[in-house]
């Protein structure tokens, strides 16, 4: 067990950059199927680079002792502002689907902890009233256009002697369909190569002796099961269940969707 | 929550199939990219079948279709628990190699246009 929450001693500033691709794919190309959506989903980071005092990532840590393979809340007031360097409009307060931000101890050495986390967030790009609205009526008062990504995925890397952050990023997983859009009502599924932010790492050596540790894989199985209940199902890629399947002759019960199913991106 | 949610649907899950989510595009991709044909049939199957925009299929080793049941077609009395005991009765069903179809009984599924929203109310 580790007491990680007074960790960060270092009282410098970090300076995080971010990169925001333009979309890339999509099903029905609603993003430019008027000049207007080109405007408004014409998108990039809005502060480029940003400097945050080191503190700022205790919203990362555990406000008490974990162990390696435990997992936290966070707490989203204090991690969307940083997604606020790609937009104004960031919110963890999800029109649709599962809210929340986790983290987990992934690894622990006598040096460094090293943390994965996962948020989920989106994007209000724009707002206008409800031309259907009337007192009482069922409608929605404002309409948005919005932008929602999967999740974001990061790490955080502190050395603790040091209490030096030396790794930390952010970042949507480029999956081939990453970002449901939403333009005042219409809908597509699209792709956005890279969406991240970042600090530049500190040279850490090679290869860190983990006194403890789970992969990286079991970590984001822990993130997710926070957030999905079904994440307690054995769920192979097609390929391995096929596989599988003929090996222990069992059926394969398969769902089938138009956007992914285990995150926020339909 | 839906079905997939449920600790009893979970449980005859992971004990009686093999499990796989995907979706729709990824399809194409193993339909044509495949290194093994019998990923390409059971991809080609489900492609198929598929009915917009949260579709269950069970199908045999063989790539028999056992059961088809599109999400909005499950009947739905706005009532969870009915909805997890006809997931419940469909699985059970199949993992005897026995077909069932509420198809007939589709009337009460709600017609939705904000997928995200159908989604969230629908299996997970």
């Amino acid at each position: 067990m580790i007491d990680l929450s007074t960790t960060l001693k270092n009282t410098t500033t970090l300076q995080v950059h971010a990169h925001w691709d333009p979309i890339a794919d999509s099903t029905y190309n609603l993003h430019k199927d008027s000049p207007e959506n080109t405007e408004l989903f014409d998108l990039s980071p809005h502060e480029p680079i940003r400097e945050y005092k080191e503190d700022a990532f205790s919203a990362f840590l555990p406000s008490s002792t974990v162990a390696v393979g435990d997992v936290w809340e966070l707490n989203l007031y204090s991690v969307i502002p940083f997604l606020s360097q790609f937009h104004r409009g960031a919110t963890g307060a999800l029109r649709h689907g599962q809210k929340g931000a986790f983290a987990c101890l992934r690894a622990l050495s006598a040096n460094y902890a090293d943390i994965t986390f996962r948020i989920h967030a989106e994007f209000t790009l724009a707002t206008r009233p409800n031309p259907d609205w009337k007192p009482g009526s069922n409608e929605r008062q404002v309409d948005l256009a919005r932008f929602i990504p999967s999740q974001f995925a990061g790490r955080l890397l502190i050395n603790l002697k040091t209490g030096v952050i030396c790794n930390f990023s952010l970042s949507l997983p480029p999956r081939n369909s990453n970002v449901d859009i939403n333009d005042f009502g219409y809908a597509d599924m699209v792709f956005v190569p890279r969406m991240e932010i970042l600090a530049t790492p500190i040279k850490t050596s090679d290869n860190i002796e983990w006194k403890d540790a789970i992969t990286s894989e079991e970590a984001r199985k822990r993130l997710a099961l926070k957030l999905y209940k079904f994440a307690e199902i054995n769920w192979l890629p097609l390929e391995a269940a096929v596989a599988e399947s003929e090996e222990t002759q069992r059926p394969i019960h398969a769902v089938l969707t138009w956007g992914p199913l285990d995150d926020e991106s339909c | 929550m839906g079905p997939l949610s449920n600790s009893e649907v979970i449980k005859t899950l992971n004990e009686n199939f093999v499990n796989t989510c995907g979706i729709l595009r990824d399809l194409s991709e193993l339909i044509e990219g495949s290194d093994t044909e019998r990923v390409s049939v059971f991809a080609k199957t489900l492609k198929d079948n598929y009915i917009y925009p949260v579709d269950i299929q069970v199908l045999s080793p063989e790539a028999e279709l056992i059961i088809h049941q599109p999400d909005n077609r499950l009947p739905d009395n706005r009532l969870r628990g009915d909805r997890v005991e006809r997931y419940l009765m469909l699985l059970e069903a199949a993992a005897k190699g026995e077909v069932m179809d509420f198809s007939s009984e589709s009337e009460e599924s709600i017609p939705e246009s904000d997928t995200h929203s159908q989604m969230d109310r629908s299996l997970n």
